[in-house]
């Protein structure tokens, strides 16, 4: 019984690939400009899964994901009555990626740097005054209360009065952007500094290290994990606020992207534009991921 | 004149409930230049708390410790801490611990300076190899080594070690003692020392003078008449050795028997 279903989980993914591909290639009931694309996209995924073949989890996700793309690819192209304006084919959706290929790079890098500034500030200010608040007591007593008040706030809400008090649509994005991912960074870094040992306070004390010293060397790098965990937690919420905000005055960035196509109806493109940003999300925590390794050697 | 000195300390401190608990009452004792002393006593005596007093890390409520004649407020340079466990920072390797340590005392070093000190003195406690080790890629004994290390490396004239091979099992914390006897002797200039401990025989093996607490006091001095350097094997079977193990355990006995009658049996 257990040989069968490990049997079966190895089977069943392949099994949804091969039939995808030839659905891919039986005739379609509907218009397809290029299905070479969404065919090296399953391609590309396959390759993959057949590397992590060993894995059971790779497995289980080839054959949920196949299964998807299957019914996906099946229904919207072999029947005629699919009004293929409200649900997108998956072989023009692929084909965007190509055939919009300089706004899809123009948008990616727009995002990335309106996010890269918002996560650069928010970084510097919630470390720092974390550090501040976390070590002084009375401090934290009275500013911890009422950041529990403010971080809940969506920052997207600010989006409207930034812009009128802002000098331009950017600066107003990156103001929300920082919004989003300092509160979490802020109440993580407080958190871990309200956590550290108190051994290790005494063993730092005994050392007679400065004021300057302790925060720096001792209070930072023990709350380095905390404030990666917050960071993780943030950037992919960051990424969302920051592509709502880029619906409102912007020409440019994956938001505008979705906004821009939805307005015309043309959810072929939308749907691109959501896959692209779920891509672009799992590549910047993938990131993080690699830096935090990097960064935290020692747990 | 005496290197350390408490006179009439006292600790009370408010607790949960705001109730006034009294952890040390009217603790007396000194320390000459150069001589290890030992704390012992059964658990909740005391002996922790006296030693955290003399580190700086708590100030007693009443009483005053001097130290080379001077009162002394606050954690110093002159005194080094080995505590029982999680006094090694996580995030930074064996050597960079110890170097780190030599730098909050020796500000003006180079980095291949600091890195050449501190890899003379993990060498020195038996740690050649291990530099690049984070602490929780290293034994309990291990680290310990490497919290003595750091210590000495400091150069600190008094050095207070509470309960430092309390977690560390039987044979490792023998290699430990050991070590430590050989490497207080090749110091260039001896260390004052008042180690914690509710192990007799470490007591006896290392200390010049044992100093038994009980119920937040001092009880009973103990002068530990045998030659130096020492030998674990030299000493452990001889008359001297049996009178002073003896002598220890009888203390801790009669207090065991006094609380029993105290509380009416119960243990």
């Amino acid at each position: 019984m257990k040989k069968l279903r490990e049997t079966l989980s190895y089977i069943l993914p392949n099994l949804f690939f091969v039939l995808l591909v030839i659905s891919i290639f039986l005739p379609a009931k509907v218009e397809i400009e290029n299905r070479y694309v969404f065919l090296i996209v399953v391609i590309a995924l396959e390759i993959n899964l057949l590397v992590k073949i060993k894995k059971q989890s790779s497995r289980d996700i080839g054959t949920v994901l196949f299964l998807f793309l299957l019914v996906w690819e099946f229904v919207t192209t072999k029947f005629e009555t699919n009004n293929t304006m409200l649900y997108p084919v998956p072989e023009r959706v692929f084909n965007v990626f190509v055939t919009d290929a300089h706004k899809v790079i123009e948008g990616i890098f727009s995002s990335l740097y309106l996010l890269f500034l918002g996560f650069l500030i928010a970084l510097i200010l919630g470390v720092g005054l974390g550090l501040l608040v976390g070590w002084f007591d009375r401090l934290k007593k009275a500013v911890y209360p009422i950041a529990q008040v403010i971080s809940p706030i969506p920052p997207i809400i600010y989006m409207p009065y930034a812009v009128a008090l802002l000098p331009s649509f950017d600066v107003a994005r990156v103001f929300v952007v920082a919004c989003a991912i300092f509160w979490p960074t802020f109440i993580n870094t407080v958190l871990s500094v309200g956590s550290i040992d108190k051994k290790l306070l005494d063993s730092a004390r005994t050392l007679n290290v400065s004021s300057w010293t302790l925060l720096v060397n001792i209070l930072l790098p023990y709350s380095v994990p905390g404030i990666i965990h917050g960071v993780t937690l943030s950037v992919g919420a960051s990424f969302m606020v920051l592509t709502g905000a880029e619906m409102l005055g912007s020409t440019s960035g994956l938001g505008w992207f979705v906004k821009y196509y939805s307005d015309f109806s043309d959810y072929t493109r939308v749907v691109s534009g959501i896959i692209m940003i779920g891509i672009v999300v799992t590549v910047i925590n993938k990131g993080i991921g690699w830096v935090s390794k990097k960064l935290v050697k020692w747990k | 004149m005496d290197k350390i000195k408490l006179e009439n300390v006292y600790l009370e401190y408010n607790d949960e409930g705001n109730e006034r608990y009294s952890a040390l009452e009217d603790v007396n004792f000194s320390v000459k230049e150069g001589e290890f002393i030992s704390i012992i006593g059964s658990s909740g005596c005391g002996k922790s708390t006296t030693l955290s007093i003399l580190s700086g890390l708590r100030q007693p409520t009443q009483g005053k410790i001097y130290i080379d004649g001077e009162e002394s407020v606050g954690t110093g340079k002159n005194r080094g801490v080995v505590f029982q466990h999680y006094s090694l920072f996580p995030w930074m390797t064996a050597k960079k611990n110890v170097s780190f340590g030599i730098k909050q005392v020796n500000g003006d070093l180079s980095k291949k300076e600091y890195n050449k000190k501190a890899e003379e003195f993990l060498e020195a406690v038996g740690l050649e190899g291990f530099e690049n080790k984070y602490p929780f890629q290293l034994s309990g004994g291990m680290q310990q080594r490497v919290a003595i290390a750091r210590t000495l490396a400091m150069g600190p004239e008094i050095m207070l070690m509470d309960e430092p091979f309390g977690a560390v099992d039987a044979k490792n914390r023998a290699d430990l003692q050991d070590m430590l006897l050989e490497l207080l002797e090749d110091q260039d200039q001896k260390k004052t020392i008042v180690m914690v401990t509710h192990d007799i025989d470490e007591a006896i093996l290392l200390s010049d003078r044992i100093l038994f607490m009980d119920n937040k006091k001092i009880k009973e001095e103990i002068e530990v008449n045998l030659e130096r350097p020492r030998r674990r094997q030299d000493i452990f079977g001889t008359d001297t050795y049996r009178e002073l193990h003896h002598k220890v355990m009888m203390l801790f006995y009669s207090n065991v028997s006094e609380k029993i009658g105290d509380e009416g049996g119960i243990i």
